[in-house]
């Protein structure tokens, strides 16, 4: 028989023997090496590549529903990526008169540190992929670097427009990093826990609460719905601490455009832009992420864990589980968007004596209330 | 303004003992002759017993051996009719020298510093006595409206300058001495604004002092816009003109070219046979013009404050009031619609039929920004409070139009100095006594809705008749002084004919340039968030106020700036660093 590539029966083959070494293959060499496993998490899912196009992705939505809710048309899907081509190919300058040093490492140091930052988010398991006890501290302490990078940004790049947008941007970190703190510890004194692996399998949020009362009676009694009232609080309030942490309306005087000219990275171009557009983009779908699971129960539904687990199985890993969750952990990040998103919307930007006293005077008085009753609550449940 | 007991401007005058100029056309517009000497008196005179605060602008005219000076003043009347009392003054050509009157008006700073620029007269103890409009490289002893230069001259003058290689050094000298001067002030730093800025349409260029996040202090620069139209009015015939004066300004063109008809028909004695149709026409053309140019104001305050969404629902309604106004003229800018005598075109039955639905639905849609811009927190704990100017501030600033009635001051050219078909009408005049943003927003709201109302009454109420009446193309010789109530208020034009087919002199004042003292007030406190949403406030129409080449007057240096000096300034601009840039 000759054998040639037009034939039906060697081309099905072929592409079996492809099909085999690609999947059995690699499942094979992960086995075996699993330094390898590693480097596919890190750098491919859920690491870099996937954050990457998730926060491109939701860069997208957000734009978009902005777009519609302001009877606009809004972006094709890949504008965001267009845009950082565009950045890409963009002259790098580095002005006279800035500091040499600050101004050219910062931006990376910011897109690195973001990316730390959405490396705590859960995914497809409840685990992130850094995960260890006290990894919400961790994270609030990140938020707060990346503050000061950009307050360094601003004050390194010599310009008036960039040092009153950095040192604003320092002032509105230090009111909304209390209220921040604040709204992550209320579900953390309910997990008894301070990482986000535990607080998502504690169950104690606003999704999973009527979805244990309703599925398991016995543990759950229906008085537990009661947490719902200040946890909703706290979620409400994490959502608009985001808004702040990115620098959106309302809470974006540090970047008013139409003011400073915006603000610290006035004077950023081409890569240095780049890295701190990304950075934005990754901050943005990683906090969302943290604010879905802490609130939201992250990936999948956890009191309907057993349904989804073990249906397809290929090696060591639960394929349909992790598709589910990853699916689940989307659709509660798309929330947490929207949510911001409307906020941006419908509200005006404050300015910087607003915001803190916003944060000061009302969003921490009601924290701390919701945090009574919680602690109220488990008191008298 | 306070009424006064008398009925009319004669008696006014013939009881201050002043000489009126013969003949009297209108009763509302008296001329009277008085003495250079004498000019500060008889301000000090109107002002302590006839509560005379407002002065128009200051005309200047060339008439050869002598300067002819002419200060309108507005007179509230028994009647509630705002008359104008033009005081006439000569001054000798080589002795071209008055008392400034800022100490009594200081509204009257940049109509003095205008009038210094342009024809070169010093006014005595002025405290900034600086050329404002006119550019660096005019050399100094050429004031361009003077009668013995012409344009042709000036453009020559100007381009010899621009080829000349050390003005690139001075340039470069200038710059460092600007930027240095900004950062050894004592404040903690400068933040210059323009002449380009994200919360700037036009080029104006603002240094502020800032301490913290205070301004502190502020320094103005108009004039980049400036082309030369009065000049070039001289060299037009009168009918060319028309099309000159709409070019004044993209927003408020109807605005002037009415102005400048009613004037020019004034200066014709025809202003009474204006067939009725044609003022109802010119009625709605100036109410549409209002309703946009109040959709854009409040739209563009949402943007300088961070609320994208009301900026992009405004303008999407604006475009109802667009297609309105280009369905009726052809043109979504320039209507050419006024004509000398009347107006161009009609308004056909079927188009009212089509233009009122459309009309009433911009009413909701207006109704709802009302809704959306007053109850929404965020936006007004940005608006309230700020800026405020109090109703005393505002009269001797002479403030005019919407920035006027936010301030309590109970004025407006529609009513009560009235034109077209305005006296035929019945509206209201919205007054706020607040006197900051959000009271300027909610005039321009409530006005944006009369607007509407008036503009579908005139629509409903046209009577039948002709549209212009033929007008012959030389003008008799004569004077003729109108006003009209642009979107940004009182907008004031003056010509002179000499029988000719071009006219003499022909002086534009735009609401802006009014308005810009009290906008100075207004800024010096502020926080630098609030600069954007304070300079709104004014609604900076900068094609109108400067009206000239590209210029830069900054203590008398001369300078010119091309292409490539306009690109490195704007970039050193708003790099003012808080240490010196070595170059």
């Amino acid at each position: 028989m000759k054998i040639s590539l037009t034939n039906p029966i060697i081309k099905l083959l072929s592409y079996a023997m492809i099909y085999v070494l690609v999947i059995a293959g690699s499942f094979l060499l992960f086995r075996n090496f699993p330094l390898i496993i590693l480097i596919f998490k890190y750098f491919l899912f859920p690491g870099i590549s996937f954050i990457l196009v998730g926060s491109l992705f939701y860069s997208w939505f957000e734009r978009k529903i902005y777009a519609r809710m302001q009877n606009r048309i809004g972006p094709p899907l890949l504008q965001p990526f267009y845009d950082i081509l565009k950045l890409l190919i963009k002259e790098d300058i580095t002005p006279d008169g800035v500091e040499r040093l600050e101004f050219n490492i910062i931006p990376p140091i910011q897109l690195i540190l973001a990316l730390l930052i959405a490396f705590f988010t859960p995914i497809y398991i409840a685990e992130g992929l850094i995960s260890f006890e006290g990894d919400v501290f961790f994270l609030l302490f990140l938020l707060a670097v990346l503050a000061g990078s950009i307050f360094l940004v601003g004050w390194s790049s010599n310009n008036p427009y960039g040092l009153i947008g950095g040192s604003r941007a320092a002032i509105a970190e230090l009111s909304l990093e209390i209220p921040l703190t604040l709204a992550f510890i209320g579900p953390a004194i309910l997990a008894g826990s301070l990482q986000l692996s535990n607080i998502i399998k504690s169950g104690y949020n606003l999704i999973d609460i009527p979805l244990n009362v309703i599925f398991k009676p016995e543990a759950y009694n229906l008085l537990n719905l009661l947490y719902i009232i200040p946890l909703s609080i706290q979620f409400y309030i994490a959502v608009l601490s985001a808004n702040a942490v990115l620098e959106k309306v309302p809470f974006d005087p540090a970047h008013a455009e139409t003011e400073i000219v915006g603000g610290w990275n006035v004077e950023l171009t081409g890569k240095k832009l780049l890295f701190s557009h990304l950075a934005n983009l990754i901050l943005e779908f990683g906090l969302a992420g943290i604010i879905a699971a802490i609130f939201l129960g992250g990936p999948g539904f956890w009191p309907l864990d057993s349904l989804t687990k073990g249906l397809l199985v290929i090696g060591s890993w639960d394929i349909f589980y992790y598709f589910i969750n990853v699916l689940t952990f989307l659709l509660k990040t798309t929330v947490v968007i929207f949510l911001i998103t409307v906020s941006r919307t419908v509200l005006s930007r404050l300015r910087i004596d607003q915001l803190v006293r916003y944060f000061w005077r009302y969003y921490l008085p009601i924290i701390f209330l919701a945090l009574l009753m919680i602690i109220y609550l488990i008191g008298v449940l | 303004m306070i009424k006064n007991e008398f009925q009319t401007l004669t008696e006014i005058a013939s009881s201050m003992d002043l000489a009126i100029r013969e003949p009297i056309t209108y009763p509302l517009d008296l001329y009277v002759t008085i003495s250079p000497d004498r000019l500060i008196n008889v301000i000090q005179e109107l002002k302590g017993q006839y509560n005379v605060s407002h002065l128009s602008t200051i005309i200047v005219q060339d008439l050869g051996e002598e300067y002819k000076l002419l200060y309108p003043f507005s007179i509230l009347l028994s009647k509630g009719k705002l008359g104008k009392l033009i005081l006439d003054t000569r001054i000798d050509v080589n002795n071209a020298k008055i008392d400034s009157i800022v100490s009594e008006i200081p509204g009257a700073i940049y109509y003095e510093r205008e009038v210094y620029d342009m024809m070169g007269i010093h006014f005595k103890n002025h405290p900034d006595l600086r050329r404002i409009l006119s550019p660096d490289s005019l050399p100094r002893d050429i004031y361009p409206l003077k009668k013995n230069i012409t344009a042709e001259e000036i453009r020559r003058i100007l381009a010899e300058r621009r080829r000349e290689k050390e003005a690139e050094e001075k340039l470069k000298e200038y710059i460092r001495r600007e930027q240095l001067e900004f950062i050894s002030e004592k404040s903690d730093y400068a933040i210059a604004v323009g002449p380009q800025h994200p919360a700037l349409e036009e080029p104006i260029r603002f240094v502020f002092q800032v301490e913290g996040e205070t301004v502190k202090d502020v320094e103005l620069r108009i004039g980049f816009n400036h082309r030369g139209l009065e000049k070039a009015f001289e060299n037009r015939t009168w009918s060319k003109n028309l099309y000159l004066a709409e070019r004044i300004c993209g927003i408020c063109s109807d605005a002037h070219q009415l102005c400048y008809v009613q004037a020019v028909e004034k200066c014709a004695k025809i202003a009474d046979e204006i067939p009725e149709r044609a003022k109802y026409i010119r009625t709605i053309l100036a109410e549409l013009e209002r309703i946009h140019s109040h959709l854009l104001w409040y739209g563009v305050l949402a943007h300088n404050t961070g609320f994208d969404t009301i900026f992009q629902v405004t303008w999407r309604d604006r475009e109802i009031v667009m297609d309105i106004l280009e369905e009726i003229s052809g043109n979504r800018v320039n209507y050419a619609m006024h004509a000398i005598g009347g107006v161009r075109r009609d308004i056909t039955q079927e188009q009212v039929t089509r233009i009122i639905p459309q009309l009433e639905t911009l009413r909701d849609r207006i109704k709802e920004h009302r809704f959306m811009m007053t109850k929404e927190t965020s936006f007004v704990v940005r608006q309230k409070g700020i800026a405020p100017l109090t109703r005393e501030e505002a009269l001797s600033l002479c403030t005019v139009g919407p920035n006027a009635r936010s301030c309590g001051i109970n004025i407006d050219i529609r009513r009560d100095d009235p034109y077209a078909a305005y006296d035929h009408l019945s509206f209201d005049v919205p007054v706020v006594t607040e006197g900051d943003i959000f009271s300027g927003l909610v005039i321009r709201l409530e006005e944006s809705l009369i607007a509407v109302d008036l503009a579908i009454e005139a629509l409903k109420t046209m009577p039948q008749g002709d549209l212009r009446i033929k007008v012959p193309g030389k003008i008799p010789p004569g004077e003729g002084i109108s006003r009209v109530e642009a979107p940004r208020g009182e907008d004031i034009h003056f010509v002179q004919s000499n029988g000719t087919n071009k006219p003499e002199r022909i002086k534009v004042r735009a609401p802006t340039l009014a308005n810009m003292p009290s906008l100075k007030k207004r800024l010096i406190g502020i926080q630098v968030a609030d600069i954007p949403p304070v300079i709104r406030v004014i609604d900076p129409c900068v094609g109108c106020m400067d009206r000239v080449t590209f210029i830069d007057s900054k203590k008398g240096k001369i300078l010119e700036l091309s292409g490539e000096h306009l690109i490195s300034r704007g970039n050193r601009a708003y790099r003012l660093g808080t240490r010196v840039l070595d170059f």
